[in-house]
């Protein structure tokens, strides 16, 4: 397990004459929790999603859980875990049959479910409402569910898309305790987030500007580097300069 | 298999949730059948007739007379001079004006062919069409009547010949035998083709497809999942409308049913896969919907449910080859009204069959896990 989760070599995706995602490097650890933050529109999601299989690169080479994300995509799938931005779990199903479904989707026996279930609804809080449909819950509820079934299978690596936009400020710490816990199993986070404050919860982090990496290191080394307070001040540094370098722009 | 079970199961908790769609899947069929069959019929009566007697003698009178007798005309009005009449077509009063002439009886009997004649309002050509016909009957039949009551054997002569038709399969030409085959096409199509096509692209509307597409699920049981349920459904339909055929409206289902469900099983494959493209193409429920009426109201109009197919030009024709609405229409009708068995109806069998498994190909092959855009 000392190969790389997530490898990625010169990834480029355009759409017509526009350039999503410009180049992107990056390799995460097995159990890394990798914060990949960045403004709206800066290219998060579309990376994300060929990392995940979703979507076709336009060159460039990437692997996840040791499979190529343009040729193996269906390998890439069994390995990983994924929580889309926009909350799809169906809401017309109650907590429990969007659970049994996606677990027997993964593989798991029915016996492996229960267990998983328990462990989950425990652990998330989520035992007395396995029996209420989705769309009776609030959101915080709705993307601890999301959640859940992202990690079902205990995938390699799994995959989270602004998990915690639009939640109120304790459940976001209480998925920033879900994340560690789960990333302590050995499980890789991916996880992007425009909420600055969130990037000090990560290992290491990343932001993204225009479809480019511009920053790679542990929150730590950045703030140095930048020697600013917070990662917001960082962010606010480079958002500036972005608008000084108009060939960026463009 | 679990999987397929597993997302079947998915499916019929959903479907089975939403009371619109329970609702629209018992009401429609029933509903549609008792309307349509009462409302689209081609059968006139009741045309409003004037009637321009310039002559005013019995012989006119003994005509007018079985006019007002006939089921098909109401007389409106009765004038002596045309002008009048002419003026309350232009007013859509009047659906015919039948004019006779000055001297009727007297060139009657004198062994002259007097002229009659006969005015349609041809804003609706059918209308027009059929009602001259009637009216053109009404006046052969009396006829001879007419020619005893003068006795004249000279114009009795002239309809000697006397004509016989009977009437196949549809013995006294009721409309409704002829068009309820045709509805429960338009049942099984619309319901269920629709239905399926906006369930897909619901699950693209809602993200939930990204979530399935990011899972390691076969593509063939993501869409096996997803048309089974709209396959049974359709079969569903055909029985809830037979249903109606046979007992509401007591008309016998003469042929082999099992081949009528044979072919309709075929059928609904063939209805699917398109709705299915079409969700593959849409983005959202609206743009399916419409895709799938602008498709609809062509297969439909076209098939020869309201109009005779072969009424139509050529290269009409030659494109309905491609219309499975049509198919439909012509094989429910033969099974339901002639009996008719498998030998007669091979090559539309055949032919659906491949319409089917070419669009369930092509739709399998255009759905995607992974997208070059988006």
């Amino acid at each position: 397990m000392s190969s790389p989760s997530i490898q990625a070599h010169n990834l480029v995706k355009t759409f017509g004459n526009f350039t999503a995602v410009k180049n992107l490097n990056l390799e995460v650890q097995p159990g890394e929790i990798f914060g990949f933050l960045g403004a709206n529109g800066a290219g998060k999601t579309t990376a994300m999603r060929m990392l995940c299989g979703l979507l076709k690169p336009s060159s460039g080479h990437a692997t996840v859980a040791g499979f190529n994300v343009s040729t193996q995509t269906e390998h890439v799938k069994k390995n990983i875990g994924y929580m889309s931005q926009k909350f799809s779990i169906y809401d017309d199903l109650t907590l429990k049959e969007n659970i049994q479904l996606f677990s027997t989707i993964y593989g798991l026996t029915s016996a492996q479910t229960q267990e998983r279930m328990k462990q989950l609804a425990i652990q998330f809080e989520l035992e007395d409402k396995l029996k209420n449909l989705v769309s009776t819950l609030p959101l915080g509820w709705k993307q601890k569910l999301a959640f859940s079934i992202a990690v079902i299978h205990q995938p390699r690596i799994v995959f989270l898309d602004e998990p915690t936009s639009g939640v109120d400020p304790m459940t976001r710490r209480q998925f920033w305790e879900m994340i560690a816990d789960t990333a302590s199993t050995g499980t890789t986070v991916f996880v992007t987030t425009h909420y600055m404050d969130e990037a000090e919860y990560c290992d290491r982090v990343s932001i993204m500007v225009d479809g480019q990496i511009q920053v790679l290191d542990t929150p730590q080394k950045i703030r140095e580097q930048f020697s600013a307070q917070t990662m917001d001040d960082v962010f606010s540094l480079l958002a500036r300069q972005k608008k000084t370098n108009p060939k960026q722009i463009l | 298999m679990r999987i397929l079970l597993a997302l079947l199961k998915k499916e019929f908790l959903q479907i089975g949730r939403n009371t619109f769609i329970l609702r629209l899947l018992l009401l429609v069929p029933i509903l549609q059948l008792c309307i349509l069959s009462q409302a689209a019929n081609f059968e006139m009566k009741n045309l409003s007739l004037i009637w321009v007697d310039l002559d005013n003698s019995p012989s006119s009178q003994f005509i007018s007379k079985k006019f007002q007798a006939s089921r098909y005309f109401i007389l409106h009005k009765v004038t002596h001079s045309p002008m009048p009449a002419l003026h309350e077509m232009q007013n859509n009063k009047a659906d015919l004006i039948v004019i006779i002439p000055a001297h009727f009886e007297k060139e009657l009997r004198s062994g002259q062919s007097p002229v009659v004649s006969f005015v349609a309002d041809a804003v609706n050509g059918m209308k027009a069409g059929l009602a001259s016909n009637y009216a053109a009957h009404i006046f052969m039949e009396t006829a001879g009547e007419l020619a005893q009551q003068l006795r004249l054997p000279i114009i009795a002569k002239n309809f000697d010949i006397q004509t016989t038709y009977s009437l196949w399969y549809n013995p006294i030409l009721e409309y409704k035998t002829l068009i309820l085959p045709g509805l429960l096409a338009v049942l099984v199509t619309l319901v269920s083709g629709l239905l399926a096509a906006l369930n897909i692209v619901r699950e693209k509307e809602m993200g939930t497809m990204e979530q399935m597409n990011v899972s390691p699920i076969a593509k063939w049981q993501f869409i096996a999942a997803k048309l089974l349920p709209f396959w049974l459904i359709g079969l569903f339909e055909i029985t809830l409308g037979l249903g109606v055929i046979r007992w509401v409206f007591q008309i016998p289902l003469l042929g082999n049913l099992a081949l009528l469900y044979a072919f309709c099983g075929i059928y609904m494959a063939l209805i699917l896969a398109l709705g299915l493209l079409i969700s593959n193409v849409s983005r959202t429920q609206s743009q399916a919907m419409f895709v799938t009426t602008f498709f609809f109201m062509l297969f439909i109009l076209t098939s020869g449910v309201f109009t005779p197919v072969e009424s139509m030009p050529s290269w009409a024709q030659t494109l309905n080859k491609a219309n499975p609405i049509a198919y439909f229409v012509d094989v429910s009708r033969r099974i339901l009204l002639k009996g008719a068995s498998f030998q007669h109806l091979k090559t539309s069998f055949l032919t659906v069959a491949s319409l089917a498994s070419l669009s369930l190909a092509l739709a399998i092959w255009r759905y995607k896990k992974t997208h070059a855009d988006t």
